[in-house]
């Protein structure tokens, strides 16, 4: 009960700071649609006892009455829809902006755990089964409301219609007692059944769920787009996709014809109770009119109250009901947006690549042997913890000497006794004991085979990842935000542009320094076609004038967009993966150039462009196992990267044709 | 369609009801089925014109709408999660989104308002005709026409009228809408069996033994500009092709164009020397094995993505080490949404598993579209070692940046801005000098230690 008064009171809270207007709207239309049939039905009682009056005056004023009534009502209540309308469609932008804003500005390893993830699933999947929103909680107010103005309008249309009835006839107590207690019996029965419903509607979703899941991805993810259509074709995969739906299909037959008999039934029963009920009711109203204690007009209008009444009662009974699912999602809803950042998966606080819980003691992640010296300098004192996330170079060193042993003014990037795995096992580790220093303006590559952990560093180097152990130093401080470290730009592998114009892909903002888009296009070496084209929109998806791009034509807009930023480390996974000798050694020529002054990490499978670094890294299993410059490495012939540019390079040279397989 | 159905459902009960009201009505007094039918007309028309207005709308809404929710899925997806936060793309972003939806809420305004001028009008309409039925009523009873027990019932009668009427215009919108967009559906379907009805199709050869383009053209619908320009190519079966040649000259087009996938909007395409239209198109694009540049997998397990069905093991381990695909476990299954357990490979391991696919298939033609974009050095030499194995025997084209690729090319065709520019075995292209001499140079001259010379070819 606790925990359901608590999230009603968040989301009202919530509502009402961003949406009043939703609220008092609902309100409004609630109260007037419960409780104007009460008064439509006193007017029309009052029209038919005028009756037998047989005065015109009074008939037409009643007539009248009736009818202006029902039209100011309508009038009003078409307003408050209006305004309702949109009320609601703000709000649905306001629930979706709060989710999609959860997602953008947590830091990038809770965004990728899995629990984050399910989260959001969850709530999503709540969104298509029930059909809750943040605005449920409004429904369930307007039910609350609806019943409490039901009541009242009841007793006050009762009082209305001058209804004399002493029930001092004890056939008429009697009656009314049974009545009374035959439609409680039949209000509790509906509502046992609801419940009982709601809990087979759970199973069978559940059972539903990865059938559903099926049939959802193939429609929207993988047929509705281009991309897909040349596998599809060319491997006539249209065969198998039709068997994944129809098997799914076929088992969820099965699952939906045994609910939907359960619902027929619930609702069948349902009617025949109301059906009942009326019928109760209509006996009871009629006895008292025979016995003459109540008009005939008076009669319709009882008749009609405590009809609405029943199902004022039914309604609050399903409103329990509904108030599970709605609890569920709330529920789920707020625990996905209260997620703190690192808070799951042992983590604990994490703050500058020490890993630390909230008392602000070091945690270890298995019981290893401490050999980090770092931690041993810091970790006996709880209260450094501020000290160490702003720690900078110019901190004199003070027995953490090994923390910022290397680092001076003139680095970059230093790496620590860094260890970092993806997954919970020890056999999962991406990088081991990593050790690493990157002075200002150094172009460093890192080549090694797939799955060496070149990407893995790079997202270590960016500050998306966290070590384990170990710490990381970018341009001499280790204090890292959800976006990472400060004062990198990046083109990652899989990099993503959005269909938004051009310049503004590139300037990753709305209002783009032009001089500097031109500058960055040119360092790209985009064609001047391009030049002409950067108010148009990428792709067709919004805008149907947009410009198609070619994969080299993407990978040079994303290349724009890390020189525009122009900040002092540049990190590269594969950037010229998709263009032609030309452009890329375009590209390379500029880095060489253009960034001279720059820091430049990147991965590159082309050891071509590994010639011109300062320094080559050569990764395997997450270490680094060779270093130096192209010339030094190549001395080393039995080495990695004698291996690795000795595969490339053999067919360069002296026109070797590789040997039949 | 469902929703078509039941609303012409509700519509038709709502006649039904309104034709005996009606007539319930005119056994009374001619003048009330006058006053129902008349007010029934009106609102027909304020409904019909309401509409119209409620479809234009619609349509001005629907394009906001998605940018909106476009917005939503790139700021939750995870391929945009690191740009987004490298680039702290969030201000950006979400200052679009707030953008949109101001823009979509001042239409959504108009639109509402007038769904509610509307839903006035009809309460003026519902008054004057309830008012009118009434005062008959009442009239009808002075004169001593009508009894107490009947007027209740007329009265209760015209009470629910009202709400029989919004029915048939409810579920008159709903089903005009439904029909649209049934309407777009049978459109769509059709679109494809227009294709079909042509005349029988040949069955295909045995071998693929040529493809040959004939004067081949093509531009995209709408655009002007050629991308393959009046292309001439014979492929056989005897020799490997490779393509090269820089970005945008139209090596991806020509392999769609090759493997039937596009069609010629000039030109024609001759296999084994007739023309493929005579062919039935599926058949025809069966008979090759690809691997693009984008790689999706379907919700199955690693295994059955690269046999696509049934696994004849044999085949699919032999197919798995021309590729380099050892190390995985290929029961596990794909697509993270769907399974909790499902696996997600990198760049690498998704291209090998591309080209496993393509040697599992069995076909005639096999089309390699930048195969190795994502191999490291010893993982690309592996395929360039395989490749004459897996290629034996079918017609062949291997498109690449890297120009080492094109050196166990028995022939090397440079495309630039779609047409042929230069065309020959490694050899004579270099000794020709043109621009293929250039590309290979290019890339070759950071190959070079430094104390080699230039090694003559």
């Amino acid at each position: 009960m606790k925990k359901t008064y608590i999230l009603y009171r968040k989301t009202f809270a919530l509502l009402w700071k961003q949406h009043p207007g939703l609220i008092i709207c609902n309100l409004l239309s609630t109260v007037l649609s419960t409780a104007f049939p009460y008064v439509n039905l006193v007017l029309a009682a009052r029209l038919i006892d005028g009756l037998a009056g047989r005065q015109t005056s009074v008939l037409v004023q009643a007539v009248l009455t009736l009818t202006l009534a029902n039209l100011l009502y309508q009038s009003i209540l078409s307003v408050i829809e209006k305004q309702l309308a949109i009320e609601n469609s703000r709000f649905l932008t306001t629930q979706n902006r709060l989710i999609a804003e959860k997602s953008a500005r947590v830091c990038y390893e809770t965004f990728l755990s899995d629990s984050f993830q399910n989260q959001k699933r969850r709530i999503y999947e709540l969104t298509d089964e029930n059909d809750v929103k943040l605005s449920s909680v409004i429904e369930m107010m307007n039910s609350v409301i609806g019943c409490a103005v039901s009541i009242l309008s009841a007793a006050a249309a009762l009082c209305g219609s001058g209804i004399n009835v002493t029930l001092t006839d004890t056939w008429a107590a009697i009656v009314a007692a049974v009545v009374v207690l035959a439609n409680a019996v039949l209000v509790a029965g509906s509502m046992r059944r609801s419940f009982r419903l709601l809990a087979h509607r759970k199973t069978y979703h559940t059972q539903i769920l990865p059938l559903y899941k099926i049939g959802w991805y193939l429609d929207r993810e993988y047929l509705r787009f281009t991309k897909t259509a040349k596998e599809v074709r060319i491997f006539r995969q249209d065969g198998i996709i039709l068997k994944l739906i129809d098997d799914a299909n076929a088992q969820k037959y099965g699952k939906s014809l045994a609910y939907e008999k359960k619902a027929a039934a619930v609702n069948g029963a349902g009617q025949v109770c109301k059906q009942i009920s009326n019928c109760l009711i209509y006996l009871f109203t009629g006895l008292l009119a025979l016995r003459g204690m109540i008009t005939v007009g008076v009669f319709t209008s009882f008749s009609g109250i405590l009809k609405r009444f029943y199902d004022s009662c039914v309604a609050i009974g399903e409103a329990t009901v509904r108030n599970q699912d709605v609890v569920l999602w709330l529920d789920a809803f707020w625990e996905h947006l209260e997620q703190e950042d690192g808070a799951e998966d042992g983590h604990g606080a994490v703050n500058g690549g020490i890993i630390r819980d909230e008392a602000g003691n070091k945690v270890m992640r298995r019981a290893e042997a401490c050999d980090d010296e770092a931690s041993a300098a810091v970790g006996s004192v709880p209260g450094q913890e501020m000290e160490e996330s702003t720690s900078t170079c110019t901190d004199a060193p003070t027995g953490s000497d090994i923390l910022t042993g290397e680092c001076s003014q003139d680095t970059a990037v230093v790496a620590r006794n860094v260890d970092f795995s993806y997954g919970k096992g020890a056999e999962e580790f991406g990088i081991r004991t990593l050790n690493l220093t990157i002075r200002k303006g150094e172009h460093v590559a890192v080549v090694g085979r797939n799955g060496s952990g070149k990407s893995t560093l790079i997202m270590l180097l960016c500050g998306l990842l966290r070590p384990q152990k170990g710490t990381i130093l970018v341009n001499g401080t280790a204090h890292t935000d959800e976006n990472g470290f400060a004062g990198i730009s990046t083109v990652f592998q899989d990099f993503c542009l959005f269909a938004l114009p051009i310049k503004e892909n590139i300037a990753a903002c709305a209002s783009p320094d032009m001089q500097k888009v031109w500058e960055s296009v040119r360092f790209a070496g985009l064609p001047d076609r391009f030049c002409e084209l950067l108010d148009s929109s990428l792709f067709r998806q919004l805008d149907p004038n947009g410009i198609e791009a070619s994969g080299g034509e993407m990978q040079k807009i994303a290349i724009a967009r890390a020189r525009y930023q122009d900040e002092p480390i540049f990190i590269m996974d594969e950037p010229t993966s998709s263009l032609d000798p030309l452009s890329e050694s375009v590209i390379y020529e500029n880095i060489h150039t253009l960034l001279r002054d720059s820091t430049v990490i990147f991965i590159s499978h082309r050891l071509s462009s590994c010639k011109f670094c300062d320094r080559i890294l050569v990764m395997e299993e997450g270490n680094i196992i060779q270093q130096g410059r192209h010339e030094e490495l190549l001395q080393d012939e039995g080495g990695r990267y004698a291996a690795l540019w000795n595969a490339q390079a053999r067919y360069y040279q002296g026109g070797d044709k590789p040997k039949a397989g | 369609m469902v929703a078509l159905l039941s609303a012409v459902a509700d519509v038709a009960c709502g006649m039904i009801g309104l034709l005996v009201y009606i007539s319930v009505l005119s056994s009374l007094h001619w003048a009330l089925a006058l006053v129902v039918t008349v007010s029934y007309l009106v609102t027909y028309f304020l409904n019909i014109r309401a509409a119209g207005k409620q479809r234009y709308y619609r349509d001005l809404l629907a394009p906001m709408q998605r940018r909106i929710a476009y917005i939503v899925s790139k700021a939750g997806a995870a391929a945009c999660a690191k740009d987004m936060r490298i680039f702290r793309m969030s201000g950006w972003l979400f200052e679009k989104y707030d953008r949109f939806a101001a823009q979509k809420d001042s239409v959504l305004r108009e639109s509402e308002t007038a769904a509610c001028q509307n839903r006035r009008m009809n309460a003026i309409v519902h008054f004057l005709r309830d008012t009118a039925t009434y005062l008959c009523l009442v009239y009808l009873y002075m004169r001593y026409e009508m009894t107490v027990a009947d007027f209740v019932f007329y009265v209760s009668l015209t009470a629910s009228f009202s709400g029989m009427l919004s029915r048939i215009a409810e579920g008159m919108q709903q089903a005009h809408k439904c029909s649209l967009d049934v309407a777009e559906l049978t459109d769509f379907l059709c679109l494809s069996k227009e294709a079909d009805r042509r005349k029988e199709k040949r069955p295909l050869p045995q071998e693929a033994e040529t493809i040959e383009f004939l004067n081949v053209s093509y531009h995209y619908p709408g655009s002007g500009h050629l991308i393959i320009d009046h292309l001439n190519l014979k492929l056989s079966r005897a020799e490997k092709t490779g393509i090269v040649g820089l970005n945008g000259a139209g090596k991806t087009t020509l392999a769609l164009l090759l493997s039937g996938l596009l069609t010629p909007t000039g030109g024609r395409i001759l296999l084994n020397g007739i023309d493929i239209t005579e062919f039935d198109p599926q058949e025809y694009i069966a008979m090759f094995s690809a691997v693009f540049q984008e790689i999706s997998v379907l919700p199955m397990t690693i295994a059955e993505n690269i046999a696509l069905g049934e696994a004849d093991s044999e085949r699919l381990k032999k197919s798995v080490e021309d590729a380099g695909l050892t190390g995985l476990d290929l029961q596990k299954r794909f697509i993270q949404e769907i399974y909790p357990d499902a696996v997600s490979l990198s760049g690498g391991e998704m291209q090998k598993l591309a080209l496993a696919r393509a040697i599992y298939k069995p076909s005639k033609c096999l089309i390699l579209d930048e195969p190795t974009a994502a191999l490291d050095p010893i993982a690309e030499q592996n395929l360039y070692r395989h490749y004459n194995q897996f290629s034996d025997g079918k017609i062949s084209l291997f498109i690449s940046h890297r120009l080492a690729s094109t050196l166990f090319c028995d022939r090397i065709i440079l495309l630039e801005n779609g047409k042929i520019a230069e065309s020959g075995s490694h050899k004579e292209l270099m000794e020709r000098g043109g621009k293929y001499r250039e590309l290979f140079e290019t890339q070759r001259r950071n190959y070079q230690r430094e104390e080699l010379r230039e090694v003559c070819l």
